[in-house]
């Protein structure tokens, strides 16, 4: 899936602020915070940003509402889904779920506008 | 690879995000044990028997449940709060892959995101300078790094979201009506309630007077109904289908029980800000003197700098009125009604409000700073001032504010106040040994004469119930003696008289004994102290 204006060089720079985020939760938290905040980052906020991806928005709107919609959303799925499931099946769930959805959208606009 | 100005803004913000999360995280970099007063606990407890059970639960867990088990008015046994605040700690208790540091990473991140909230929103408002120097100074509002450190944590996060909430509705206006930014802002109010109603009451609070603002001066409502509509449905559609057993309960909390506290209405309260010391036993002085709460908590005259910069912004946002100046007048006019709630005779507990006063504050402080290098007329001599002003700020900022900020959350590292790690010792031999309705009696752990917080974490980090009201004294099912306070404090006194307390278990054989905190099993207990 391909994300609006990150060309090889915006990828690049995104990685060296995502490794610079890592050391930098590593040096204060240890391997927790490493774990907590990148586990964040791909659990939570990713698909939400996918999503928001497909949206006419500004991209620092999407980074935004994606992060901001990523902490209210994705627990209330996870949550309800753990009185069916297990929670960390939930949390697995949610997550496939809403990268599915992403695609979906993705897809479907695409076709809306053909 | 080529730095554009964007690049370069994006490296300001992570580093001034970084920057704010090693001060904010610095409580838990040389001490793993957790921290937080009042409620804290009790934040911790649901999540936390979520990831360690891995299933969800609707009812409040028994050892919390005599104290929050009846404070859902429509559902009487069932979570008290929306769960959605404690399944993210419970998500970060997974992700991290250990119980204490990665639950207080995600409150430090929670706790501090006004700092993004509010830099998205000035960013657009009023541009670069603005806001990177409001979020910069809310690094150290010690509003905030106070509510952080008592355990609010729902209704800090809850007051993230008003930047966003203001954000989207100022996007709608702007954008011609776009509903898209409408539908976003329902789903951020949504959240609100879901974390803490607080904040959707402060961010309903500032939309409504916006809306009136704009509809006074544009003579026009500034808001499609249909849009509005749909918005309202949205909104009561999430936080119903997600949040069923609160969404009732919020209603009649809202509608029942508060005027009746309302003793006297205080109309001096309008004439002064901040009134209401004696009101609140659970809120400390300095909470209410401005250089304290916006500089710094040594009294020196320079923790007043903020205050000429603040009064200098309102000038300039009363005088401007622009359509981006009229955002924080409403913020701060709905931020002043809030804050007096009594006057109107609705609630006590407006003095509540003046938590996210920093968040109104910190951007008109920075407006009024940048404004004061438009006064020369003299291009070359606006940029020196404004760039002289930008350094003084950050120097003050740091000097001042951030030495005060960096004082009190380095000195929690050692605070006699936070569990130790010879009582989660026993907390998780607690939790493994013994049955789940166990009722446990603690003496001697710092606080055990009015079961302050210490007690409380206690509870929650052994999944056990621990007596917190004398009542309780009789179903006492374990007797835990701690010694470790009182060893650490190296207070003889304190020593002496668990001794004297344990000397009446002299015929029993402890089930624990260790690092000087020892378990009886009984039936009922003696009040100890």
């Amino acid at each position: 899936m391909r994300l609006e204006g990150l060309n090889s060089e915006n990828s690049m720079f995104i990685g060296i602020l995502l490794a610079v985020a890592a050391i930098s939760s590593f040096a204060m938290l240890g391997f927790a915070g490493v774990r907590t905040a990148l586990g964040f980052a791909a659990l939570m906020f990713l698909p939400f940003y996918l999503i928001l991806n497909n949206l006419d928005l500004q991209n620092g709107e999407k980074a935004m509402f994606a992060l901001f919609s990523s902490i209210a959303l994705f627990p209330s799925f996870a949550y309800w889904l753990g009185f069916i499931v297990p929670f960390k099946a939930a949390m697995a769930i949610t997550f496939i779920v809403l990268v599915i959805l992403a695609y979906a959208v993705k897809k479907w606009l695409k076709k809306r506008s053909t | 690879m080529k730095i554009s100005l964007k690049k370069i803004e994006l490296i300001s913000v992570a580093v001034l995000y970084i920057a704010a999360l090693y001060l904010w995280t610095l409580p838990i970099q040389k001490n793993s044990m957790p921290f937080g007063d009042v409620d804290a606990s009790s934040h911790f407890a649901v999540g936390d028997y979520i990831s360690a059970n891995d299933r969800s639960i609707a009812k409040v867990p028994y050892y919390i449940f005599s104290r929050y088990g009846g404070q859902n008015a429509a559902f009487p046994g069932y979570l008290w709060y929306a769960p959605q605040y404690w399944t993210n700690l419970g998500i970060s208790q997974v992700l991290g892959g250990g119980r204490i540091i990665p639950f207080f990473i995600m409150i430090a991140i929670f706790s501090s995101l006004t700092i993004l909230s509010a830099y998205f929103l000035m960013r657009r408002l009023f541009g670069f300078w603005p806001a990177f120097l409001s979020s910069f100074l809310l690094i150290f509002s010690t509003r905030d790094y106070m509510v952080y450190l008592w355990g609010q944590w729902p209704q800090a996060l809850s007051f993230a979201f008003t930047p966003i909430a203001l954000y989207c509705f100022y996007q709608y206006y702007k954008e011609g009506m776009k509903p898209i930014y409408l539908y976003f802002l329902a789903l951020f109010l949504s959240a609100q309630f879901f974390f803490h109603p607080q904040g959707l009451i402060a961010s309903a609070g500032a939309l409504i007077a916006l809306s009136l603002i704009l509809l006074v001066r544009d003579k026009k409502i500034p808001f499609s109904f249909k849009h509005l509509l749909i918005s309202v449905i949205l909104f009561l559609l999430i936080s119903a289908a997600f949040a069923p057993f609160n969404f009732g309960s919020f209603f009649i909390e809202l509608t029942t029980g508060q005027p009746e506290q309302v003793k006297s209405y205080q109309l001096d309260k309008l004439f002064r800000w901040y009134q209401g010391i004696k009101n609140d036993p659970g809120l400390p002085d300095f909470y209410f003197k401005y250089n304290n709460s916006h500089g710094s908590l040594n009294n020196s005259l320079l923790s007043w700098w903020t205050l000429p910069f603040l009064l200098a912004g309102i000038l300039v946002l009363a005088i401007r009125r622009k359509d981006e100046d009229f955002v924080l007048l409403s913020w701060l006019i709905s931020f002043y009604f809030l804050t007096r709630l009594t006057v109107f005779g609705y609630g006590a507990r407006d003095i509540r409000m003046f938590a996210y006063e920093a968040h109104v504050f910190y951007p008109i402080i920075a407006i009024g700073l940048v404004s004061l290098s438009s006064i020369p007329k003299q291009a070359v001599l606006k940029k020196y001032l404004k760039y002289g002003l930008i350094a003084l700020f950050i120097v003050l900022a740091v000097s001042v504010n951030g030495k005060s900020a960096y004082d009190v959350l380095k000195s929690q590292q050692n605070s006699i106040g936070r569990i130790n790690p010879w009582q989660y010792e026993t907390a998780e031999w607690l939790k493994s040994n013994t049955d789940e309705m166990s009722d446990i009696y603690d003496c001697g752990t710092l606080g055990f004469q009015n079961y302050a917080a210490k007690i409380k974490w206690f509870g929650v980090l052994s999944q056990r119930h621990f007596v917190v009201e004398d009542k309780e004294i009789s179903s006492t099912d374990y007797v835990l003696v701690d010694y470790t306070d009182a060893l650490l404090l190296k207070n003889q006194d304190y020593a002496n008289f668990l001794q004297n307390y344990e000397a009446s278990f002299q015929n029993s054989t402890p089930v624990y004994n260790k690092n000087n905190v020892r378990l009886y099993k009984t039936n009922g207990a003696v009040k100890c102290g």
